[in-house]
């Protein structure tokens, strides 16, 4: 993230402290991401560079949700130079050869708007919500960004100091902050999901700015990224001005490098041992994921919400409840382009070991496996999917972000439209199905999280 | 042929667009402000004295209740934590459902329900609506706080509290209100293992029969419902609350320290120290002042054009975000700016917070920081009110902070007419570069020796205690 969303601190609260996953790129995450009931309509045209823009006419609030989806991430860096899209997540708000170093924040916000931006191990979302009268002034900004942004070596060296106090803040000193860089670096081996986002300050601090334009110039460019509008909007005027803005920009030639390399399926566990500066051990388990695309992607996702779901789920029950070993469990799917991660973590209560916790946890999971769901469990997690849908997609930013999503991932903004339809396909066996193939022991990644203190 | 002729007009029209130059140096110009409207909820007081909010929005099929009940700050004293339980005993079982009854009854809805000592929100899709009611009426009005749950309860609190003995951040909040409120002030307290095993279930029931009242309560019922059926349901689920008498409570307002009081943490741990920066005073919410200090506010620390992001992240690249705000409050008003900075930095950075402080509390507003301040309200506003619930919450705010009726009607017209004399004679009232309390979570080895430059030096335990080992006089003599 470029900016903390909420920088206001909150007074400490049960529970609320206690969410550890909160790190770089998790934005993706909701472990229902499922589209409206009500139809999204949109209209989509391309550009002759190459560039998709889909806009969402709503007129029920003056404003309008303006953002860009460049198909960049983690993955396509070279391994030599982890962090660099995330980095530019920050240098990209450094100005343009026309909007002055710090204009762009000023701007933005001197309109009534808003901004800020996110890097995951597949893309980066840039986005402003302002008041619709400014839409051609915010299509403007974004062109210049896209055309012509300055990288220079003040944006540059500032930057750096900022991002290193983010991977302070976020990663070193936050209670379990590594938790998705360790399991990543074990569940993907091969595959460029080894690394985390924030990537590494070594090489952050041995690029050169020629290795920053170059990647500036392959991958930030027309015919890489989705243009998505949502809001209070003319089609045909926003059609005209997209065009006026973003014509002009030259079509990427850089080769983009999009990693083939399947992660190998493993056999064997993998666990460790990580010592942090907690008090309450954790248990990670991490299995990998078919690719987002994947048939099995809803009933995963399913699966998820009967693991940790509300407080009836299996695991909130039975782990946090009655046998009191944990005081919060979480499952959900992080669902990556090239196939993401399957997390699953309980934080022990006081005075439960990590092994016992893990065994707790383990005994439910297999009885899953072994014996599936409910009709009743079934019919209850269909519910708590349909009030999901519904509540999906009650902001503009909202519906602009599941637009480029689609477009950018599946190909079809439409298929916002027929998210539905896939979760209603799910039948109480493939819950079982999914369970027994991806939770399998085999291949697994468990982490056992240890204070310090209990470090010898 | 005519479609060919008219292809090729089309095709050079539009080459010609592309090749009209373009003029970047300049923004475009916005087209005509739109109008905000704020529309006004339906609202009625009920015989028990349960006010009542209305917001109809037909958009999507789903219904949110939210109810605040409104009193005044309480001192948990030797059983703190008390409070941070009345929420989850309530959820714990009702006189006709069991937890796990009333987990799976939720859930079997889809609904979502949360409850804490002074706020329910319950919400779910349209068609569930009074299966949900039933749920929540039942939760609010017959709970069965059974001793199992408080046990449970307690064990949590207590583990939570362990963990967050390792957050820097938590250790920052529970230190730096401790130091600034003093432990037997409601604000400053602070729950320990001790003071939560000794909560009974006593304690819950006398909580909850002495505060769960309808005449504090405000309910705000938001999305797709009518205003007659909004009514009706409220009769029918919320009418046999009885009200009663609920007891006021009145607090000091909090000293202000006459000179800077540096208070540390050693935290060995540390990649970056936890900096808080601020001060109590008096600022009511409805204080004629509000409008022109949150403009202040959000000159010194608001988002990403405040002067602390701009000097301690975008110029000095000391962290990676740098806030603060004035907050008012009718017990207290407060000036809080913080910053996680890398350890080797924490004398320069809490330098810059004092000369941002200072340097704002001497009329240097600008007009430009001024115009972008306002536009950035102004725009935060709007957009506030693409979500149904805003109007509510502005209805519920106007009577909780007893604000002028028309406040929120008013509050583009009158951010608007701030003058840049108001805004610095405000500055000047409540903003002040001494008298600071500065509290600092790190690993203090490293930088403790310097910080008697900004005044005197205490260290704290992570619980908010003086350390009487390492106390102010030590560090001098070091």
């Amino acid at each position: 993230m470029f900016i903390n969303t909420n920088p206001v601190e909150k007074h400490y609260t049960m529970n609320k402290t206690l969410h550890p996953l909160i790190f770089l790129g998790l934005l993706l995450v909701a472990s229902l991401t499922v589209s409206a009931q009500n139809r999204i309509e949109f209209k989509e045209f391309q550009l002759d560079n190459g560039l998709t823009v889909v806009m969402h006419r709503d007129t029920a609030t003056p404003i309008v949700a303006v953002s860009v989806m460049y198909h960049v991430g983690s993955k396509n860096e070279n391994p030599e130079r982890t962090g660099f899209a995330h980095f530019f997540e920050h240098l990209l708000f450094e100005g343009t050869e026309n909007i002055g170093r710090g204009e762009f924040m000023k701007k933005i916000e001197s309109i009534g708007g808003t901004l800020n931006a996110y890097t995951s191990n597949d893309v980066t979302y840039y986005h402003e919500v302002l008041p619709s009268n400014y839409l051609e002034t915010a299509l403007y900004m974004e062109s210049e960004r896209m055309l012509h942004a300055k990288i220079d070596t003040v944006g540059v060296e500032t930057q750096r100091n900022v991002v290193k106090e983010e991977m302070r803040q976020r990663v070193d000193n936050q209670p379990y902050g590594t938790i998705l860089k360790e399991t990543f670096k074990r569940t993907h081996q091969k595959h460029p999901y080894h690394w985390p986002v924030i990537g590494s300050m070594d090489h952050l601090s041995a690029a050169t700015l020629d290795e920053f334009m170059a990647f500036y110039n392959t991958y930030y460019v027309p015919n890489n990224a989705v243009l998505s509008i949502a809001g209070d909007l003319d089609y045909a005027q926003t059609e005209a001005w997209v065009r006026k803005y973003f014509s002009e920009i030259p079509r990427g030639t850089g080769p983009i490098n999009r990693p083939s390399v399947t992660e190998p399926k493993r056999n064997q566990e993998i666990r460790d041992i990580v010592f942090d500066n907690i008090q309450l051990p954790a248990v990670i388990f991490a299995y990998n994921l078919p690719p987002k695309k994947h048939a099995d992607s809803p009933a995963l996702d399913m699966l998820s919400t009967y693991l940790t779901g509300g407080n009836s789920s299996l695991l909130t029950k039975e782990i946090v409840d009655r046998q009191q070993k944990a005081l919060a469990v979480a499952a959900f799917p992080l669902d990556l382009e090239d196939g993401g991660v399957f997390l699953l973590y309980g934080i022990a209560n006081m005075a439960v070991s990590a092994d016992s916790l893990e065994s707790a946890i383990d005994r439910e999971v297999s009885h899953v496996i072994a014996e599936g769901i409910s009709e009743t469990d079934f019919q209850k997690l269909r519910a708590q999917v349909e009030n999901a849908v519904v509540n999906q997609h009650a902001s503009v930013a909202g519906i602009a972000e599941s637009l480029a999503e689609a477009k950018t991932f599946f190909g079809d903004a439409d298929e916002i439209n027929k998210e539905m339809e896939k979760y209603d396909r799910v039948t109480r066996a493939d819950i079982q199905r999914v369970a027994a193939q991806y939770l399998r022991k085999e291949g697994r990644v468990i982490l056992h999280y240890l204070p310090k203190s209990s470090q010898q | 042929m005519k479609k060919f002729s008219i292809f090729i007009l089309t095709a050079l029209l539009s080459s010609q667009a592309t090749l009209a130059q373009l003029d970047r140096s300049r923004y475009p110009e916005p087209g005509p402000a739109p109008e905000i409207n704020i529309g006004d909820p339906a609202t009625f007081t009920m015989p028990n004295g349960l006010r009542v909010f209305v917001v109809e929005n037909h958009k999507l099929p789903r219904v949110t209740y939210s109810l605040v009940l409104d009193r005044d700050p309480i001192l948990e004293g030797e059983k703190a934590g008390l409070t941070s339980l009345i929420g989850e005993m309530l959820m714990g079982g009702t006189t006709t459902r069991s937890k796990d009854e009333l987990d799976e009854a939720i859930d079997r809805i889809g609904s979502q329900i949360s409850v804490s000592s002074t706020s329910a929100n319950a919400s779910s899709l349209k068609k569930y609506n009074d299966q949900l009611l039933e749920i929540f009426a039942d939760i609010l009005f017959n709970p069965s706080f059974p001793q199992s749950e408080l046990d449970k309860l307690k064990r949590q609190l207590i583990s939570s509290l362990a963990a967050a003995k390792d957050d820097p951040n938590s250790i920052a909040n529970v230190v730096r209100d401790a130091a600034m409120y003093g432990k037997d002030h409601p604000y400053g307290e602070t729950a320990t293992e001790e003071t939560v095993a000794r909560i009974q279930l006593d304690d819950v029931k006398r909580y909850y029969d002495t505060y769960f009242k309808p005449n504090i309560g405000y309910l705000a019922i938001v999305g797709d419902v009518t205003v007659d059926e909004a009514k009706a349901l409220a009769d029918r689920y919320f009418a046999s609350w009885q009200k009663q008498e609920v007891p006021h409570h009145d607090w000091p307002a909090p000293e202000q320290p006459a000179a800077n009081r540096v208070i540390l943490v050693n935290r060995p741990a540390s990649a970056q120290s936890v900096i808080h920066v601020g001060y109590p005073f008096v600022l009511k919410p409805n204080d004629p002042d509000v409008m022109a200090a949150s403009v202040v506010s959000r000159i010194l620390g608001g988002g990403s054009s405040g002067r602390l992001f701009l000097n301690l992240r975008e110029d000095k690249g000391y962290t990676y975000g740098a806030y603060g705000s004035i907050a008012p409050g009718k017990l207290t008003g407060t000036l809080n700016a913080s910053a996680s900075v890398r350890t080797a930095v924490t004398e320069s950075a809490v330098h810059e917070f004092i000369h941002e402080l200072q340097r704002l509390s001497e009329r240097t507003i600008t007009t430009n920081e001024l115009e972008l301040a306002k536009a950035a309200m102004a725009g935060s506003f709007a957009r506030s009110l693409e979500q149904p619930a805003t109007i509510a919450r502005f209805a519920i705010n106007t009577e909780l902070q007893d604000l002028p009726a028309d406040y929120y009607k008013n509050y583009l017209k009158n951010l608007d007419a701030l003058t840049l004399d108001r805004v610095n004679e405000t500055a000047a009232k409540y903003i002040r570069g001494e008298g600071l309390q500065i509290t600092v979570v790190g690993k203090t080895d490293d930088f403790a020796d310097r910080m008697n430059t900004f005044g005197s030096v205490q260290f704290y335990t992570i619980t908010g205690d003086p350390e009487t080992k390492r106390g102010a006089t030590d560090m001098a003599s070091e």
